[in-house]
C-alpha cells in the first residue's frame, strides 16, 4: 500500500513540472548578425583552398569545386578578418568581444586572446610575421609583435591616419587626401602623396592601389603619377528569369587586392571585377550573389577567392579569365 | 468494506483524475496562444525570413549596424525601429534618442543615410537628402522656413 502513496506523490509532481512555465535565463540581446554572411576569406595553403569567417563565430574550409564546407572552429563571438601566420602555425583572428585571438592552425584551438576594447577591421601582416597590425573601429593601429614566442602590444609610432602594413613592413597611411609612408620604425621614409582614398595594397612593381568610394586608383610610386583610376562602370542587374540589365550605377568599393599584373576589385554591386595594370583594361567580371565582404588572391597571384553576405565563395582563375562572367 | 479497498479506490481515481490533468496540459499547450487580448512587454522583437535572417527589429537600445563583412559604431544610442535588407545590411530608422529628444526616420544606401525627416524637442521639423556633395533641405520651425539646395557643393537657391 506504501508504494501507491509514493507512487500519487510522484504523478503530482509529474503534474507540478509539466505546469511550470520555461524561462530563458539568456541576458536579452539583440546582435542583427546574418548567419548566411561570409565575413573574410584567407587562402589555406597555395590555392584552390579557403578558410571563410562568419559573424556567428565559425571557421570553415572551403575546396575549389568542393560541394561542402569543414567546420574547423567555433567561438561565441562575431569574426571580422583573418591571417594565417605559416610561419608560426596559427591563424589570427579580430573579434567583437575577444579581440585578437590566435588559434593553432593544425588542431584549431585557442592559443592566446589578446583584448582590444575597439575591435579591429582587417589584419596585416609583415614578412618575418614578427609584427601584426590592424586598424580599429576608431581609425587607429594596433600593432601586436612576436617576441620569443610570446604576442605583445607594442607602439610601432605611427597611428594617425587609415591603411595598411606591407609584407615589407611599411606603413603606407592616408590622412586628409594625403599618403605618408613611413619605414618600420615608424620613421617617415617618403615624400606625400596628393591623392584621395585609404592606401589598401602594394604590389612587386611599387603600384600603389587605394580605394576612393566608388573607385580604385592605382598609383605609380616610381613615377609618381596615377597609372589607372577608375569605377565599376555599371552595375549588373540580374532578374529571377535569368534576364540580366546593365544600369548606369556605380556602387561603392569593399576590397580591391593586386593579382599577377592584376587588380580584383570587389564592391556593393555584387560583383568581382578583375583589371588588366598593363593596358589599362576590365578584364573580366564575376557576379556574386550579395555584397563582396572578402577577398583574397593566392600567392602566385594567378587565382583569387571572395565571398558574400549571402554566402556565396568564388575561386576565379585571373590568367583565364578572358570572357565576361554577366551570371554563373 | 474495509479501509484498504477505500484507499484502492480513492487512488484508483486520483490516477484517472491525474491522467486526464495530465492529458489536457498536453492538449493546451499544442494550442497555439491567444495573444489577441494581452499587452506584450519587452525589450526587443526580432522579425526574421525565411532564410533566417534579421529584417525587421524593434528595440532599445538597436544595435550598432552591421557593414560588409564588419560591425560599426552608431555613434549614438537610440530605440525604435530598424529595418535590414535581404544582406542583414539597415537601410532604414525610425528612431528616437536617449540625451536630445529628437524623433527621426532615416532612408539609407547600404553604406550610410540619403534621407532625413526629424523633429527636434522644440518643434522645429526638417527633411533632409543628400548624396554626396548635392544636398536639399526644407526646415520649418516657430519663427522661420528655409529650404536650402546644393548642387556639387555649391549653393543653388536659397529661401527664407
Amino acid at each position: 500500500m506504501k508504494y501507491i502513496y509514493v507512487y500519487i506523490i510522484l504523478l503530482y509532481s509529474l503534474c507540478a513540472i509539466s505546469c511550470t512555465e520555461e524561462r530563458n535565463k539568456k541576458e536579452p540581446s539583440i546582435s542583427v548578425i546574418n548567419r548566411l554572411s561570409y565575413t573574410d576569406v584567407i587562402y589555406f595553403g597555395e590555392k584552390d583552398t579557403a578558410l571563410v569567417s562568419t559573424f556567428d563565430g565559425r571557421i570553415l574550409k572551403f575546396y575549389k569545386n568542393g560541394k561542402n564546407s569543414e567546420k574547423l572552429f567555433k567561438i561565441d563571438d562575431e569574426i571580422y578578418a583573418m591571417k594565417h601566420l605559416k610561419k608560426q602555425d596559427m591563424i589570427v583572428i579580430t573579434t567583437l568581444k575577444n579581440g585578437i585571438v590566435f588559434i593553432d592552425d593544425k588542431n584549431f584551438q585557442i592559443k592566446k586572446k589578446i583584448p582590444n576594447k575597439n575591435w579591429s577591421l582587417d589584419l596585416y601582416v609583415n614578412e618575418e610575421e614578427d609584427i601584426i597590425i590592424g586598424n580599429n573601429r576608431r581609425g587607429q593601429l594596433i600593432s601586436l609583435r612576436f617576441s620569443d614566442k610570446k604576442i605583445e602590444k607594442h607602439d610601432v609610432g605611427v597611428t594617425e591616419g587609415k591603411g595598411f602594413m606591407s609584407r615589407k613592413g611599411e606603413f603606407y597611411l592616408s590622412k586628409n587626401d594625403t599618403i605618408r609612408i613611413f619605414n618600420k620604425k615608424g620613421e617617415l621614409k617618403s615624400f606625400d602623396i596628393q591623392v584621395s582614398g585609404i592606401p589598401i595594397d602594394i604590389d612587386p612593381n611599387n603600384y600603389l592601389l587605394l580605394i576612393n568610394d566608388n573607385e580604385f586608383i592605382c598609383y605609380d610610386l616610381k613615377n609618381k603619377k596615377i597609372k589607372m583610376q577608375e569605377e565599376h562602370p555599371y552595375w549588373i542587374y540580374s532578374k529571377k528569369k535569368g534576364d540580366t540589365s546593365l544600369i548606369g550605377s556605380h556602387y561603392k568599393l569593399t576590397k580591391a587586392k593586386f593579382g599577377n599584373g592584376k587588380i580584383v576589385t570587389g564592391s556593393y554591386d555584387r560583383t568581382i571585377r578583375v583589371w588588366n595594370i598593363e593596358n589599362n583594361v576590365l578584364q573580366g567580371e564575376v557576379a556574386h550573389s550579395a555584397t563582396v565582404s572578402g577577398l583574397d588572391i593566392s600567392d602566385d597571384g594567378s587565382q583569387a577567392v571572395s565571398v558574400d553576405m549571402k554566402g556565396m565563395i568564388k575561386f576565379t582563375n585571373l590568367d583565364k579569365l578572358s570572357k565576361i562572367y554577366y551570371k554563373e | 468494506m474495509n479501509n484498504s479497498k477505500y484507499l484502492s479506490i480513492a487512488c484508483l481515481l486520483n490516477f484517472i483524475l491525474s491522467l486526464c490533468l495530465i492529458l489536457y496540459i498536453i492538449c493546451d499547450k499544442q494550442k497555439p496562444y491567444d495573444y489577441s487580448n494581452e499587452v506584450i512587454k519587452a525589450r526587443g522583437i526580432v522579425i526574421t525570413d525565411s532564410l533566417g535572417v534579421e529584417r525587421v527589429v524593434i528595440s532599445a537600445p538597436i544595435p550598432d549596424p552591421i557593414g560588409p563583412g564588419y560591425r560599426f559604431p552608431r555613434g549614438a544610442k537610440l530605440a525604435g525601429i530598424v529595418l535590414y535588407d535581404s544582406e542583414g545590411i539597415e537601410r532604414s530608422g525610425y528612431v528616437t534618442d536617449y540625451d536630445y529628444g529628437l524623433v527621426s526616420l532615416t532612408m539609407d544606401d547600404k553604406t550610410g543615410m540619403h534621407g532625413l525627416f526629424f523633429a527636434e524637442p522644440s518643434g522645429a521639423v526638417s527633411l533632409m537628402m543628400y548624396h554626396g556633395e548635392n544636398k536639399a533641405q526644407i526646415t520649418v520651425a516657430k519663427d522661420t522656413v528655409y529650404s536650402k539646395y546644393l548642387l556639387n557643393g555649391k549653393n543653388l537657391d536659397q529661401k527664407k
